[in-house]
């Protein structure tokens, strides 16, 4: 048996990443060691085009109003907080999906508990938020609707289009959470009517750790919770509102941001397209593959959209079965909750949570295998 | 204080001691790390001796199976599941209120080791595994504190001074100290109550000397004894001119991360304890040990052992996940008593 260890936590953070990315990096590193746009001499000049060109980058890929609505962040979490923090004060009303990352539900809570409304749509039987329940709850009142655009858990897409059409018939905005799709599914904010986008950097955009993405739709307010250093309108004593100043107070991480423009540019070189369709094979074969094992259960949609494949093994403790793949299969899945208790409510699996198999780019039928391959002999030992 | 006479008085009377050396006692500070049977021994002594301070560091819990011979604690303290450092304060204080006590409820790893024994006149060894061991060595040496070494288990004992930049160092002595585990605990094969009296009796008496400013009256053997044998052995101890941290002063295993590593498991009530086994896990060898000692369920990924409310489960490469506490030091805890340290 090969004994390389296959890495099958993609939808936590892309690895590895394409070689582009390294270069890229290294190559920032070594040669853009400037600040950006904050001192007038050539190498803080160059930094600051490779942060504009980035910014331009992420506009076109998910098409946004404009490059400077392109804010960079540390993660999605961050983004998220800027957003949710920034958006909803006490007396607005907030809706969100039954099944959200505690990026969101934490957020949320902290500020319902100062006096925001928040009401938790239901999901179907089919992983997807009731529409029903959406719109009925849309009705009463909704300021800003947050929803993941994938389950990091059952990798189900929800209908965002859809979804968007409700809030913004009822006076509401709609913030995306595309941790799990950013960069694997194809996302156009105008056509899905998204206002404002959650996204990391470090998952399916292939950059570093350390980098996210927020994008702010046209005439959005967000209040920045962060402020300080801009190296713009420095002799104004409070923070500008303008973006993507607003909401970047501080040095950013350039090494991340040029790792991550490269991430994109690999993708567009490889075409999305055939990034979801890969994915969304190799979770078909593994779901397949595991459907036909005795004691297995799988939660996934039907048809496999993405790289993301939940599955319980009757047989073993979720957190056993994990230490198990790792250690005498050298596999690395995630066990548990995946940060999303909610999701785990609704499916059926709190507390224990689930096996998490989730694909990348650099993953094959192969890796398929020998996952299968464990899992039948973990199933037939107890 | 109204006292008839001294509460010191008898002690004051041993020759080599006498009012100079009570009253550098007095002024002196003792840290005792793990506060187990040798431990909550050592406290009481050093507490009716007078020492000025005592520092209590100890990460654990009482518990049932700690009354047979950890001498401080009784039944309240392990129906209360008090942290062991606070139980033994509240009991020497009724022994002792005219000392100080300062109390430590956590691990010592490679981030407060120094904090830990900083300022002592002595640090005791209580300890139940060989890696804190290392890293108090490490720290002791670093800053000149003298430590006193002592172990036991099942019917034996051994004890050893270190005095840094003197006497061969614990690094000197056992230099794999730093990769061993051993599946013989007091929790797999026993021990018995009264070696675990003796050696602290031991490692109390070699305190006392340095507190008193007497470094020159201490042992510079490695002592062994057997209480069932009628054993008593020593070796005479070489410093190592090579040793990396009595003469280098390398100090490897402070600048390492914790060597037991542990990681909550989302969700649930359950630590992953992930030791760093750099020569290999003996899963065999801790299988046998084990399974002499408790029903031990095992199928050929993994054993299972159960104690009291928490349950273990061991994986072939030493790692385990200890279900029942979601607290990272009782993990490891459990996981030094039970799979060996
Ligand atoms: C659905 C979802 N939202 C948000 C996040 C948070 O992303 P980050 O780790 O970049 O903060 C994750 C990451 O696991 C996620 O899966
Ligand atoms: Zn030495």
């Amino acid at each position: 048996m090969d004994r390389k260890f296959v890495y099958l936590d993609n939808a936590a953070t892309t690895w590895p990443k394409p070689d582009v990315v390294y270069e890229a990096i290294n190559e920032c590193v070594r040669r853009l060691g400037a600040n950006p746009g904050r001192s007038s001499h050539r190498m803080s000049i160059q930094a600051e085009q490779l942060v504009q060109e980035a910014r331009l980058l992420l506009a076109k890929f998910f098409n946004a109003p404009s490059p400077d609505h392109v804010i960079f962040t540390l993660n999605c979490t961050d983004s998220l907080n800027i957003a949710l923090k920034g958006l909803l004060r006490a007396g607005k009303k907030a809706i969100t999906g039954p099944y959200e990352h505690n990026s969101v539900m934490r957020p949320l809570r902290r500020l319902q508990s100062a006096g925001v409304s928040v009401s938790v749509a239901r999901g179907t039987e089919g992983l997807r938020v009731d529409m029903d329940h959406f719109r009925e709850l849309c009705l009463q009142g909704v300021d800003v609707a947050v929803v993941s655009h994938a389950s990091n858990v059952t990798g189900c897409i929800q209908p965002i289009a859809e979804m968007a059409e409700v809030v913004h018939q009822n006076g509401g905005i709609l913030v995306l959470d595309a941790a799990q799709t950013a960069g694997t599914t194809e996302i156009d904010m105008m056509k899905l009517g998204v206002d404002v986008l959650a996204a990391p950097g470090h998952k399916g955009l292939l950059g570093p750790m350390g980098v996210g993405i927020l994008i702010v739709g046209p005439g959005l307010e967000i209040d920045p919770f962060r402020e300080g250093g801009t190296g713009f309108r420095s002799e104004d004593d409070f923070q500008p509102r303008d973006l993507p100043w607003g909401l970047e107070a501080g040095t950013p991480n350039l090494p991340g941001i040029a790792g991550l423009a490269a991430g994109i540019r690999f993708i567009q070189s490889v075409g999305i397209d055939s990034i979801s369709a890969r994915e969304a094979e190799l979770s078909r074969a593994l779901c397949e593959g595991l459907r036909n094992i005795h004691g297995v259960r799988v939660f996934c949609p039907v048809e496999p959209q993405n790289g993301i494949v939940s599955f319980t093994i009757d047989s073993y403790d979720v957190a056993l079965a994990g230490a198990i793949l790792d250690q005498a299969f050298g596999i690395g899945v995630r066990a548990g909750l995946h940060c999303a208790p909610a999701t785990h409510r609704a499916i059926g699996t709190f507390p224990n949570g689930t096996l998490r198999a989730s694909f990348g780019y650099f993953n094959h039928f192969g890796h398929v295998e020998r996952l299968l391959s464990a899992v039948r002999q973990l199933s037939a030992s107890n | 204080m109204a006292h008839e006479e001294s509460r010191y008085s008898r002690q004051v009377l041993v020759s080599w001691i006498g009012e100079k050396g009570q009253e550098a006692i007095m002024n002196g500070t003792a840290v005792i790390i793990g506060l187990g049977a040798l431990g909550s021994t050592i406290a009481n002594i050093l507490a009716r001796s007078g020492v000025g301070t005592l520092r209590l560091v100890d990460r654990d819990f009482v518990d049932w199976t700690n009354l047979q011979r950890q001498g401080l604690y009784d039944e309240a303290d392990a129906r209360n599941s008090l942290p062991k450092a606070v139980a033994a304060k509240e009991h020497l204080v009724r022994i002792n209120s005219e000392i100080n006590y300062e109390v430590i409820v956590d691990d010592v790893n490679p981030g407060n080791v120094e904090r830990v024994v900083a300022g002592a006149s002595v640090v005791l060894d209580g300890l139940d595994n060989f890696y804190t061991r290392v890293l108090i060595n490490e720290a002791c040496v670093k800053l000149g504190i003298p430590w006193i070494h002592g172990a036991c288990i099942s019917t034996y004992g051994t004890l050893a001074t270190i005095l840094p930049g003197d006497t061969a160092c614990y690094n000197c002595l056992f230099p794999d100290a730093s990769s061993m585990t051993s599946p013989y605990t007091c929790d797999t094969v026993g021990v018995l109550g009264p070696i675990a009296f003796i050696i602290a009796s031991w490692e109390a008496s070699e305190a006392l000397k340095i507190l008193a400013g007497r470094k020159d009256l201490v042992s510079r053997k490695l002592m062994w004894l057997d209480l069932w044998k009628n054993e008593i052995t020593s070796i005479l101890t070489e410093r190592d001119r090579e040793c990396p941290v009595c003469a280098a002063r390398e100090f490897p295993m402070l600048q390492q991360h914790d060597r037991v590593m542990t990681s909550s498991i989302c969700g649930r009530n359950a630590v992953q304890v992930l030791p760093d086994v750099s020569r290999g896990f003996d899963f065999e060898s801790t299988l046998h040990v084990l399974s002499r000692a408790f029903p031990v369920e095992f199928n050929q990924y993994l054993l299972r052992i159960h104690c009291g409310e928490h349950e273990i489960v061991l994986f072939r490469d030493g790692r385990a996940i200890v279900f029942g506490t979601s607290d990272p030091k009782v993990a490891k805890s459990l996981y030094t008593r039970y799979i060996g340290g």
